[in-house]
């Protein structure tokens, strides 16, 4: 109260500042006045530690990922940690030139690629007919979609290896981006069936009545619209096979990915050398997922639009 | 030339019958009004004659034109929708020029008629923005500019005033009128609202159960309403159907033909209305009397029906009150058993 009067007499150039914290000191007032149960207090702290439980479970790996990556191997080793590393870049330097590296990560990026065209080039159509059309087995059809993503991989991969001997294209990256295209598939049906659905079906029917036939229609009007939210499915299929590691490890062997390269050769190396590869892994499926999420939330229907 | 011809055309949807045989005929540059409750079917009629759904039988033909088998693309018919539809990722510019583009107009006659059809639609200060940064009200004549910027032979309009505001959708209702009147299309436009469809159309096609009940002028739906549902759901308080009574007696009517009349069908306002105790008038008693403005309507118990009463506003009556009532002969209509309009 005391510093609202005393700023009452304030001379006018400071008005809108005074004014700023007179609507500050009321509010506070105004809190202090409604004072909220003990109990309200009790869950909005567990709400927070709760929260703050689930960030740290995901973020404190990931720091000390990147912290021992650009340490030394004494530091990596030693005690007590330090949050401001040496920052040595030797290790990963190391690692960039370890054999079979670069050639690994030309295939995990060709398999990732393989796998977002067909995840897309599949997958999309398949979002477009369950959001525009109604037909028989539609509910069962979605379901099934669901129900894929539980089929264990090992399952899949060690018949699919055989088959893939018989049929002549085992040990191949397309091999491979196929097996990979049945985990992305189910999601890239799901997140652009949304998306269609997220487009009235009147734009369309509008495109029709002035002149275009449906793959114009879908061309000039859905297309544009929904070209993010294909893009985020893309990217969301390019992450899910560079991050795969079981099938990569079974189907290939001289054309290794990244993932299946460093689980075979990463157990005899020295600690350092795994948080590299590590980092190496991690950070390209890190910033790919963060440039999309609000396309996977809105797979979930959360979304913010 | 471009008037409709609609031949039983018919939906079923899986069981249920959406639409039972429908003939319309509209007439070059009419503009016609569908109107019904909700689920009534005139929104599925309106959606075949734009070739969005599928009959189950019978043809249209506009002008010498059967378009019946056409795709939606080649029937040169524009719809205005009731979201608008208006394409967010393009300009209104781009909005207006859409249809023109797709069949390949010349840029110099697209550049002319998206100025024209905007500034008939008081849009051109707007042609750079994008749908989002619009109002309602402006996308609704974005809509209405890229129907007719396309010049097209049949103009369909399905609620496209609903989603606006009540002072808003009055002016837009005017502004319709004139600018439709002068464009000179066929217009075929569904609505709910009696009052919207009696302001707009040259004719109304009153729609019930999948069927018209009737299709007139709107002075004739007003003051003959065909069957008994088109007079209770036109006109506000809906028109009154009771037994007829002796004491009117009807100089129009013959002892032998008032042996069939079910009910008699009078509006709120055909009523005279005495104070005193009067030949010819029936005794009602006022239940309720409210104050309208322009008019005092009297919801009044007649024997065992409740009728409705508009009488002068400053008429002293109150609640509970008692009157004597006479319709005046010449507006009282006459309905049989089925609840169809007897000729007089």
């Amino acid at each position: 109260m005391k510093s609202s009067s005393s700023e009452a007499v304030m001379p006018s150039s400071l008005s809108s500042r005074a004014s700023a914290s007179l609507a500050d000191s009321s509010s506070q007032l105004a809190q202090t006045a409604h004072k909220p149960r003990r109990n309200d207090m009790a869950w909005r702290w567990l709400f927070r530690a709760g929260v703050s439980i689930l960030v740290l479970w995901v973020l404190v790996p990931i720091a000390l990922l990147m912290l021992n990556s650009v340490s030394t191997p004494e530091q990596i080793t030693g005690w007590p940690k330090t949050l401001t590393p040496a920052l040595s870049f030797e290790t990963l330097d190391f690692f960039w030139h370890y054999q079979g590296v670069i050639s690994a990560l030309g295939n995990s990026l060709l398999a990732a690629v393989f796998t977002m065209v067909i995840a897309i080039v599949l997958g999309a159509p398949a979002g477009y007919a369950l959001a525009r059309f109604v037909f028989p087995g539609m509910n069962a059809y979605r379901m099934i979609i669901i129900l894929s993503r539980a089929f264990p991989m090992p399952l899949l991969a060690l018949p699919l290896a055989v088959i893939f001997i018989q049929v002549g294209i085992d040990d191949s990256i397309l091999g491979l981006a196929m097996v990979h295209a049945t985990l992305a598939l189910p999601f890239a049906v799901l997140i652009t069936s949304s998306l269609f659905m997220g487009i009235p079906v009147e734009l369309e029917e509008a495109a029709w009545l002035m002149g275009c036939n449906r793959w114009q229609a879908f061309r000039r009007v859905v297309l544009p619209l929904a070209a993010p939210g294909i893009t985020a499915s893309a990217v969301f299929a390019f992450v899910i096979s560079w991050n795969e590691v079981f099938a990569s490890a079974i189907l290939t062997v001289e054309n290794r990915t990244l993932t299946a390269f460093l689980v075979q050769s990463l157990s005899e190396s020295p600690a350092e050398i795994k948080y590299a590869g590590g980092l190496i892994l991690v950070v390209p499926a890190l910033l790919f997922l963060f440039a999309i999420r609000k396309y996977l939330f809105s797979m979930w229907g959360i979304s913010n639009r | 030339m471009s008037a409709i011809q609609i031949s039983a055309v018919s939906k079923q949807f899986g069981k249920q019958e959406i639409l039972k045989s429908i003939d319309l005929e509209i007439r070059d540059k009419e503009f016609t009004v569908l109107l019904g409750p909700s689920g009534c079917g005139k929104s599925t009629l309106l959606r075949i004659i734009a070739g969005l759904e599928y009959e189950s039988s019978g043809s249209i033909r506009i002008g010498e034109r059967e378009i019946t088998s056409l795709a939606p693309r080649d029937r040169r018919i524009a719809m205005v929708f009731q979201n608008y539809a208006v394409f967010p990722h393009m300009t209104v510019a781009e909005n207006i020029a859409f249809g023109l583009r797709v069949r390949k107009d010349s840029e110099a006659h697209i550049q002319r008629k998206v100025k024209e059809t905007a500034a008939l639609m008081h849009i051109e200060d707007r042609l750079d923005h994008y749908s989002g940064q619009l109002s309602g009200g402006q996308r609704q004549r974005v809509a209405v500019a890229r129907a007719l910027a396309t010049e097209p032979e049949v103009l369909l309009m399905d609620e496209p005033l609903s989603n606006l505001d009540a002072l808003l959708r009055l002016e837009m209702r005017a502004e319709l009128k004139t600018i439709l009147a002068a464009s000179d299309t066929t217009t075929i436009y569904v609505t709910h609202d009696q009052v919207e469809a009696m302001s707009l159309a040259d004719r109304i096609a009153v729609m019930k159960g999948g069927q018209i009940e009737q299709y007139a002028p709107p002075s004739e739906i007003y003051h003959y309403p065909a069957t008994e549902f088109v007079g209770s759901f036109i006109g506000n308080p809906p028109m009154n159907f009771i037994p007829p009574d002796a004491r009117w007696n009807h100089p129009t009517r013959s002892e032998q033909s008032s042996q069939q009349v079910h009910k008699c069908g009078i509006r709120p306002e055909d009523f005279e209305v005495r104070f005193e105790p009067t030949e010819n008038f029936a005794p009602v008693r006022v239940l309720v009397s409210e104050l309208l403005g322009s008019h005092k309507q009297l919801t009044a118990r007649f024997g065992d029906e409740m009728i409705r009463v508009n009488v002068p506003s400053d008429l002293e009556v109150g609640n509970g009150g008692d009157i004597h009532i006479r319709p005046l002969a010449e507006k009282v209509r006459f309905y049989d058993h089925s609840g169809h309009l007897m000729s007089a």
